[in-house]
């Protein structure tokens, strides 16, 4: 539900979803295949950690623009966030406000 | 008789202390019959004390030989014969007044038969009965022997008879002597304390007899065979003495162990305890206490439950059974020389009563009590599972569906302003709904947080804790160090208590600007809330649902909770986990 609302705020704002993947593996798999720019990743995912993920994938790809999301409760402290590589973080609730060219390229 | 005693010695003594050998001779005989008097009503003395009464009269006959006439001489010199059997059943019979060996009661038969035989028939044939003797002073110038019948004394008396019997005489009481010095050598500490004086006595006594007579034998005229024999004959009333001693040993003995027994036990003995503390204070090593189990058809066995033989009764062992009004209790065994003893019986048995019950009590009220504790563990651990469960649907449901609702209506509201037929005020309604959308978002997230953050489960007691305190309306400080990872059931019960503080901070606490969460890993784990609010009265303010949960919480990992307020000086919550116990 959330992935639908998030492309069509990201196609609004200018992006080209190129894809998307609801568990760490393949989100991995995805990034590597597409040669995405930027990615989203919530920080609360069904098989991981979404900051080991983002720390992985800045890793193997240190021009990746990553922004971190969450729907609720952690607010992780912007130490651990600047650890993992992200360019930033933002709440889902405030998604939609937020602008994303602080942490993006341009479209 | 005393006063026959003493008026038959003093005409009958030619020496100048003839009024000491009288004195002498009277003690011989009080002493015996009045000990024994005294013992008669004594238990376990009383058949002993007949015997020494017994013993006493009879040495009085013996006494006669004192006297200047021949009839009264040899009725004394004849009763002396008759004397010593009855002085070997005494002794070896000592403390029960009964012989409990075959060997003693041959030992006796035989001095029985070697008077009748060879001592009482040579009272019709004999000139003189032999000197010097244990029970008369005279030395040469006895009386003769008034139930003389023959003419002259037959030279197989003075060739055979006599030497034979001494002979036989010095073997029976060396016999004795060493019974008595077996008996002495093997008596326990316990009985030791009572009968060593007399058993040392009479074994002295026994073996001065021997000696005595061989030395008559072989130097009758000698100082050294006069001192035996007076020694031999103050060997009567020493016993007597000693047996007295020996009483008055045992009963201060008796009375010092149950106090020793009272200072030893404390307040709750243990079973094991009150077995030592027994077997220390009545100085009984192989004292052992078995409990009754169950109550018709039970059986024997420690104070645990496990099975045990009954305490058997070997010699020198005994059984006392304790009861409780009707009901067995337990039995205990014990050295035969504590059968009876008020002292003894009245405190073992009132205090295995008393132990036993309380370590039944303590043992059910122990399993009761890890019952309780592991019903409430499960209750919370169930509890706690269903409220992640419900944290999880909330997270994973209702709040991505609001999220996404909120998104949409953001993009829709930059639709709708983009499009110029329509108005802005469409665009600010939908807006509108999406403040809406984000205050219900709110409510979800901090209804599903209270419940049981996923947070939690995820990141641990220390992210919980901040994200809590970035929501909470008084301004809060997370301080922990070295915070670990612990069991959900103890993270779950710690993020509760903290967040019902801080709520509690912010309700009630007037005044307060902040509030301080603190978090120590140690061998515990510690928590502590605190705000500089008004406090309040602990005296007045009696828990309350918070608290009462509070507690519970922690109770189901063996936390504890302490609050400490006073009006003024704000409120302290602080609570501590052991992490070592077995959870």
């Amino acid at each position: 539900v959330f992935r639908q609302a998030a492309r069509e705020l990201l196609e609004r704002r200018g992006y080209a979803v190129v894809g998307e993947a609801d568990c760490v593996a393949e989100a991995m798999e995805v990034v590597e295949r597409l040669a995405a720019d930027a990615v989203l990743v919530d920080i609360q995912l069904p098989d991981g950690d979404g900051l080991k993920l983002c720390a992985a994938l800045t890793s193997d790809h240190p021009e990746l623009a990553v922004l971190l999301t969450s729907a609720a409760g952690v607010v992780p402290d912007a130490e651990r966030v600047r650890a993992t590589g992200a360019r930033g973080f933002v709440l889902k609730s405030r998604l939609a406000a937020a602008d994303f060219g602080r942490f993006w390229p341009n479209p | 008789m005393c006063a026959l005693t003493g008026a038959v010695t003093a005409s009958g003594s030619s020496s100048e202390y003839a009024w000491l050998e009288a004195v002498v001779r009277i003690l011989t005989v009080a002493a015996p019959i009045a000990v024994g008097v005294f013992a008669l009503h004594r238990p376990p003395f009383e058949r002993f004390g007949t015997l020494l009464v017994a013993a006493g009269f009879a040495w009085f006959l013996t006494t006669l030989a004192n006297a200047d006439d021949p009839t009264l001489y040899s009725i004394g010199r004849v009763a002396y014969w008759g004397f010593e059997p009855l002085l070997i059943y005494l002794l070896l019979a000592f403390p029960t007044g009964r012989l409990d060996s075959r060997l003693d009661r041959a030992l006796v038969w035989i001095a029985v038969g070697l008077v009748l035989a060879m001592y009482l028939p040579t009272a019709l044939v004999v000139e003189r009965y032999p000197a010097p003797s244990p029970v008369a002073a005279c030395d040469v110038g006895c009386p003769a022997n008034a139930f003389m019948v023959t003419g002259s004394e037959p030279a197989v008396i003075e060739d055979v008879v006599r030497p034979l019997r001494e002979l036989l005489t010095i073997a029976l009481f060396a016999a004795v002597a060493v019974r008595l010095a077996q008996r002495l050598r093997g008596a326990t500490r316990l009985t030791r304390r009572a009968f060593a004086p007399v058993l040392a006595v009479a074994c002295f006594r026994c073996a001065a007899f021997s000696g005595a007579l061989l030395g008559r034998r072989v130097a009758p005229a000698s100082a050294v065979v006069d001192v035996s024999m007076w020694l031999i004959a103050l060997a009567v009333p020493l016993t007597a003495v000693a047996f007295l001693a020996g009483l008055l040993r045992w009963w201060v003995f008796m009375a010092r162990s149950t106090q020793r027994l009272v200072a030893k036990l404390r307040a709750h003995p243990t079973p094991e305890d009150l077995r030592l503390a027994l077997a220390e204070a009545f100085d009984d090593p192989s004292l052992a206490i078995v409990y009754w189990l169950g109550d018709g058809d039970g059986h024997w066995g420690d104070a645990d439950g496990l099975r045990l033989d009954p305490p058997s009764v070997a010699p020198g062992r005994a059984v006392t059974k304790v009861v409780d009004g009707d009901r067995l209790v337990a039995a205990i065994g014990h050295d035969s020389a504590l059968e009876d003893q008020r002292a003894f019986v009245d405190t073992a048995t009132s205090y295995a009563v008393m132990t036993f019950d309380h370590h039944r009590l303590a043992a059910e009220a122990s399993s009761l009590l890890r019952a309780v504790r592991d019903s409430r563990a499960r209750i919370q651990t169930a509890a706690g599972d269903e409220r992640r469960r419900i944290e999880r649907d909330l997270h994973d449901g209702a709040q991505q569906q609001l999220v996404a609702l909120r998104i949409r209506l953001e993009l829709a509201a930059e639709s709708m302003s983009e499009r110029p037929a329509s108005g802005a005020d469409e665009a600010a309604a939908l807006r509108r709904f999406g403040d809406d959308v984000q205050e219900a978002l709110e409510a979800v997230r901090s209804l599903a947080s209270g419940i049981d953050p996923a947070t939690l489960a995820d990141h641990g007691l220390v992210a919980a804790l901040r994200t809590a305190a970035l929501r909470s309306p008084l301004p809060t400080t997370v301080l922990a160090a070295g915070a670990q990872r612990h069991s959900p059931q103890i993270e779950s019960a710690v993020y509760f208590c903290c967040l019902e503080a801080l709520q509690n901070a912010a309700k009630h606490a007037e005044g307060a600007t902040a509030a301080v969460i603190e978090l120590w890993d140690e061998d515990s784990l510690r928590l502590e809330v605190r705000d500089d609010g008004a406090g309040f009265d602990p005296e007045r303010v009696t828990g309350g649902v918070g608290f009462t949960s509070m507690r519970d919480r922690l109770a189901a990992v063996n936390g504890e909770l302490t609050i400490t307020s006073s009006p003024g000086r704000g409120t302290r919550v602080s609570a501590v986990i052991p992490l070592r116990a077995a959870q």
